[in-house]
């Protein structure tokens, strides 16, 4: 049997460190070498500390924190005036970056073999081959 | 070789295709899958599914080929 499976997709509780390695991918498109931990992340009249930032000088703050709420929700500050991604931008591409490591992870323990990875316009493809 | 195809959009959905797979596997393996991503934190909440036209013709191949 073949099949089209649509899900919508919400991270609660993620791995630290597959949230980490998501936010280095947004850091590098954003020309930002390093990921920080345990930053401030300071906006218009606002200010956050954050269990990771991507630290880079905005028009009106010094960078996109993401921290993770009493809920285990992951949430994104930043003061996005004049930024180059928006919050609900940013939020969205953590998401998928987060999905897509957390498949190649949940793929490998399922003993598939990633067989081809791309980016195409709708998004990123990944073929797991038994 | 049956191959599931993940598409992770932009806008946070994700889109699984099951090609060449025989039976009900595919769906065994989607399962495992979506077990796997929520121990990684991630809920998925399916919002569509259906079986692709091939489907329909393995069935009824399967079918022939028991009838004879």
């Amino acid at each position: 049997m073949s099949h089209w499976t649509v899900a919508k997709v919400k991270v609660k509780n993620p791995n630290l460190e597959l949230l980490r390695q998501a936010l280095q991918a947004i850091a590098q498109e954003l020309g930002v070498q390093q990921v920080v931990e345990n930053y401030e992340v300071i906006g218009w009249g606002a200010r956050r500390r954050c269990l990771y930032a991507v630290p880079m000088r905005l028009p009106y703050g010094n960078g996109y924190g993401v921290y993770i709420d009493s809920s285990g929700e992951v949430r994104v500050v930043v003061d996005d005036h004049g930024a180059p991604l928006s919050a609900n931008e940013f939020a969205q591409k953590l998401t998928q970056y987060y999905t897509v490591l957390a498949v190649q992870l949940a793929a490998q323990q399922l003993g598939f073999a990633i067989t081809d990875a791309r980016q195409t316009p709708q998004g990123i493809v990944l073929d797991l081959t038994r | 070789m049956p191959t599931t195809r993940v598409m992770v959009t932009k806008d946070g959905k994700v889109v699984v295709e099951g090609i060449g797979y025989i039976g009900d596997s595919c769906l065994i393996d989607l399962q495992h899958l979506q077990e796997a991503l929520k121990s990684l934190g991630i809920d998925v909440n399916i919002e569509m599914q259906q079986k692709k036209p091939e489907a329909y013709a393995v069935a009824s191949e399967e079918v022939a080929e028991h009838g004879e």
